[in-house]
This record gives structure tokens, C-alpha cells and sequence, in this order.
């Protein structure tokens, strides 16, 4: 796939922390996953807001809203997050890294990529797959970078606190 | 309403959507863990699996009542927690309920007001040494060393204090066992010397 320009943006009106964000990336016509959230109707746009923040505020369960794959060692950095929408079961899949390593080194990211209505019990293996040639590309870790430029912040950004956590 | 930094700014009933959705992944995180499906559950509420399907995946809808009975029927639970965390214009959005779930267990499941200020006097130790209170939960155990060998005199005590606070074990061995020892020049309450005494500990614990 051409991978040319990408961009980064965070999820809008979601809850910040210091530990976990959630963003899209986009640029290209498989990166679906923004303009299909974008587009959503009020009631599973609600649910998909409350399932980020409560990933974001630090849960991992239940995996019935969002969960990864640690234990697939080749798709273990993927993610999704759940929602339903009628008989419509959406999937937002992305993969998680660690944008910050020199200034927030446990800051994860959740980087959400393609959407996909799921119909079968077990996730669709070829969307992880996919994900994965994403999160490895140089455009897309350009992208986040230029959202994320991981550079020592000044003492003024401090207010001269040595940890930003 | 211009420039909403949370969609819960929005309205009530987005508000309400969220702490609801909130206290609803509070029940499926218990189902999941007591591998108790939705049917389970409808029986336990002699409902019918439509019934409470319908309910866990509207929650905006959920009533107290209901509320209070899907949690029984897990053999959990339920308070109204009122708050002020500083964020009277909601930029941030509410608290995930597991928050404070996590504290009270921390403290050791206060039943009341009293048994909360035993657990605190910890809490308070380190706080008035300068730590930030964000940066405790992260590393507590660091802090009980930091406790220990600054207040060498009410070191049992502080530790004790610890203990009450749901800090009984840390790296699969008992706290006071755990407390290092740390140069005292290492201590202060200045921020600089304050990291460098976490470092410290931290390399000893590791």
C-alpha cells in the first residue's frame, strides 16, 4: 500500500491523561477509522467516548468495550475498541506505542486506524494484520511524531517540576 | 457551547450517559471476572436476556433502581458519590468510578469516617514531606522508605500507618522486611533531591 503524507490527531472532547491518549491516524483511503467515528450517530458516538475515557482513565477491562492481544505475539501492540449501533457491531482498530520514550516514557498511545463491522464471534484476523503493517511504517511514526516530538520540556512548561507525571 | 474540551460539557444527559456507561463496565467487568454471562444475570434478576441486554447496552437509561439491582444481583454494591475535583466548568469530564473504588480499597475498605483517618495518617506523613500526591499511588513503596528513614522515630508507626493504607506487600514480600536504606543526606524536600532520593530507593527495590 502507498503510504504517502499521514497526520495524527487526538480523539476531540475526550479525556486527557498524563498515562494514556487516543488518537486517529489518517491520510489514506484504508485509514477509515476517523471519518467513520466522525460520522457516527449520537448513541454509539456516546458509547465510544465513554469506553475511550474509561481506557484512558487506566481500566483495562471489560473486553466487551476494548481489549488488545498480548498474548499474539504478532499482533500484540493491536487494539480495538467496541460499539454497537443497532445490529451494527463497529470496530475501531488501532495498535498502541509509546510516542514519549525520552520525556514520558509510560505515556501509551492508542492509535486508532480502520473501522470495520464485525459479524463473526472472533475478530477479523487480516484487520490486525493490516494495523500492523500501519503501526510499522515510516509515514505513520512520522506522523505521530510531528503530533508527538518527544522533546525535554523547558523549565517554564515544568513550572519546575522535574516529573511531568 | 463554544470551544467543549469534554463531551460531557455538552448536557446533562451526556453527562449522565457517561458515569452510567461508567457504572455499567463496572458490572461487566464483574461478570467477566466471575465468568457470569448475560443470561446468568437475567436469571439472577428473573428478567428476560432481551431485558438486560437492553439495559447494559443503553446505559444511559438506567435508573437507580435498576442500578442497584443489577449490582445486588452481582453481589456488589452501589453509592452516589458527589465530588469536587476542581473542575467546576467539567473540561475534563467526570471521574471513572474505579477511582474511587481503588482508593477505598487502598485504605484498606474503611466502613466509616474513622476507620479513614487511621488509614490517612500515612497519607498525610508523606504529603507533608513534600511528595506530590499524584506521584504516591505510583510509587508507594518508595515513599514508605522515604517515610522510614526521614521519621526515623515514628518509623514503625509510619509503617504501620502503611499498612492500613493497603501497602501490606510490596515485590511479594512484607513492607517493613522491604523498607531500604537509603543515605540520609539523600533526603529532602526539595523537588531535585527528592528525585534523586526515588532513584536511589528505587535501584535497591528493583
Amino acid at each position: 500500500m502507498s503510504q504517502g503524507a499521514l497526520s495524527f490527531r487526538m480523539v476531540p472532547e475526550t479525556r486527557r491523561s498524563e498515562r494514556r491518549g487516543i488518537g486517529f491516524l489518517e491520510g489514506h483511503g484504508e485509514l477509515n477509522a476517523a471519518t467513520v467515528f466522525d460520522d457516527l450517530s449520537a448513541k454509539p458516538k456516546r458509547d465510544l467516548r465513554a469506553f475511550m475515557g474509561e481506557w484512558v482513565s487506566g481500566k483495562d477491562r471489560p473486553e466487551s468495550r476494548f481489549h488488545g492481544w498480548p498474548n499474539d505475539e504478532e499482533c500484540k501492540m493491536c487494539f480495538v475498541f467496541k460499539a454497537k449501533e443497532k445490529n451494527r457491531n463497529h470496530r475501531f482498530y488501532g495498535y498502541l506505542c509509546n510516542p514519549l520514550t525520552k520525556t514520558n516514557p509510560p505515556f501509551r498511545l492508542c492509535v486508532l486506524c480502520i473501522q470495520a463491522l464485525k459479524k463473526e464471534r472472533e475478530s477479523d484476523r487480516s484487520e490486525l494484520l493490516r494495523v500492523k503493517i500501519w503501526s510499522e511504517s515510516t509515514a505513520a511514526q512520522e506522523a505521530i511524531r510531528q503530533f508527538f516530538p518527544d522533546r525535554p520540556m523547558t523549565h517554564r512548561e515544568t513550572g519546575g517540576r522535574q516529573w511531568r507525571m | 457551547m463554544e470551544n467543549v474540551k469534554h463531551w460531557t460539557q455538552r448536557s446533562t444527559a451526556d453527562f449522565v450517559h457517561n458515569i452510567s456507561s461508567d457504572f455499567v463496565g463496572q458490572l461487566e467487568t464483574r461478570m467477566e471476572e466471575k465468568g457470569i454471562s448475560r443470561g446468568d444475570l437475567a436469571r439472577r434478576l428473573n428478567k428476560t436476556n432481551g431485558r438486560v441486554s437492553q439495559v447494559l447496552n443503553n446505559p444511559g437509561n438506567i435508573g437507580l433502581r435498576v442500578s442497584v439491582d443489577y449490582a445486588r444481583a452481582l453481589g456488589m454494591k452501589v453509592s452516589l458519590v458527589a465530588y469536587d475535583d476542581g473542575d467546576s466548568k467539567n473540561e475534563a469530564g467526570p471521574i471513572n468510578p474505579d477511582v474511587f473504588v481503588k482508593c477505598w480499597e487502598r485504605c484498606n475498605q474503611p466502613k466509616d469516617l474513622f476507620e479513614v483517618v487511621d488509614a490517612n495518617s500515612y497519607c498525610i506523613n508523606v504529603i507533608a514531606a513534600g511528595w506530590e500526591p499524584a506521584r504516591m499511588q505510583w510509587s508507594a513503596g518508595y515513599f514508605i522508605g522515604y517515610a522510614h528513614a526521614t521519621l526515623d522515630e515514628s518509623a514503625k508507626q509510619i509503617a504501620w500507618n502503611s499498612a492500613s493504607c493497603g501497602f501490606k506487600t510490596l515485590h511479594g514480600q512484607s513492607m517493613i522486611s522491604e523498607i531500604p536504606t537509603v543515605p540520609e543526606q539523600t533526603f529532602s524536600d526539595k523537588t531535585g533531591d527528592v528525585y534523586a532520593t526515588q532513584k536511589a530507593i528505587s535501584a535497591q527495590c528493583a
